[in-house]
């Protein structure tokens, strides 16, 4: 949808049009459930969260005046109402100096080819980063997002933005190399 | 170094596409708990704002009273006519009180504040339902 035609349709759901919000509802949603789902790392209750985050956006759409894209306003409605979900279920995540590579014999115990054993071993990684740190690399590889985006969506500085990406780039990295090493002998 | 990102934007590409998944209905889900909310949130105003009223109509009734009492009757407003008219009023409770037929009254009163409290919680817990 062009930016143009996206603003038109809010003024007319904040004027009282408001069945066209599911217009913005079917644009959005692949977005806002990534979102949800990488950082609450693929829960089951993404689906009901992001659509409370929808419900959010619709009673808040007053307060959206357009200074950035609806997409990085929704975006940042997903990414507070998922970390502060991750927050209340106090769930243990493992320190990104603390990862370990999942045993061998896991990876080795399916049948599964290099690149499915490899998504399986990111993956891995990604349950065992922190919600904040999950969220930079999802939106940083997965979102396709830059630096100052992710600042502004988390609230971090660009500086400690940079810093993590390059600590779990580095580890992922690193990961990565072992697995190889691993699979060619 | 580079070949490691390419496999890392291979997989979130895939990862991707599994975590967009949303079940059919979503937005239909989404729009009927709009619906809800806002039906919820009309409540909540028009209670507020009944409440306001009500507070309002008390102040000008009181004030309406207080004038009344002030330019017809001499009120005054000073601290000791204050306590000294309170204090009168608590002696003819305390008078009413002793009478007979006090007890007989204050059964009946909580029996209807009881009853009142009872039609209130049932026609809520049915407005609830419907």
């Amino acid at each position: 949808m062009k930016t143009e035609d996206e603003v038109i349709l809010i003024d007319r759901i904040k004027n009282g049009e408001k069945s066209l919000f599911d217009t913005l509802v079917t644009e959005y949603s692949p977005l806002v459930l990534s979102v949800i789902r990488g950082i609450l790392s693929n829960r089951e209750d993404a689906e009901e969260i992001a659509q409370d985050v929808f419900v959010k956006a619709f009673f808040s759409l007053n307060n959206f005046r357009g200074d950035s894209s609806f997409s990085t306003w929704i975006y940042r409605i997903a990414y507070n109402m998922a970390i502060s979900k991750a927050r209340q279920k106090k769930r243990i995540f493992v320190q990104i100096d603390k990862l370990t590579i999942p045993d061998k014999s896991i990876l080795a115990s399916e049948v599964v080819t290099k690149e499915e054993e490899i998504q399986k071993l990111i993956s891995h990684i990604l349950k065992s980063l922190t919600p904040s740190d999950r969220f930079i690399i999802i939106a940083f590889y997965m979102h396709r997002k830059s630096i100052a985006e992710i600042a502004f969506v988390s609230g971090l500085s660009e500086s400690n933005v940079k810093v993590r990406l390059h600590r779990i780039k580095k580890r992922l990295n690193l990961s990565l190399r072992e697995k190889m090493e691993v699979s060619y002998g | 170094m580079v070949e490691h990102e390419d496999i890392l934007y291979k997989v979130m590409n895939s990862l991707s596409k599994e975590y967009e998944k949303k079940e059919s209905g979503f937005e239909d889900e989404v729009m009927k708990k709009i619906t809800i909310e806002d039906k919820k949130r009309k409540e909540r105003k028009e209670t507020l704002s009944q409440l306001v009223i009500t507070v309002l109509i008390g102040i000008c009734i009181a004030t309406i009273i207080l004038l009344i009492e002030y330019f017809l009757q001499d009120f005054s407003l000073s601290l000791q006519t204050v306590i000294n008219d309170l204090k009168s009023s608590f002696s003819i409770f305390t008078n009413f009180s002793n009478n007979p037929g006090f007890n007989g009254w204050i059964i009946i009163g909580a029996n209807l504040a009881f009853l009142l409290t009872i039609e209130q919680i049932v026609s809520k817990k049915m407005t609830r339902k419907d």
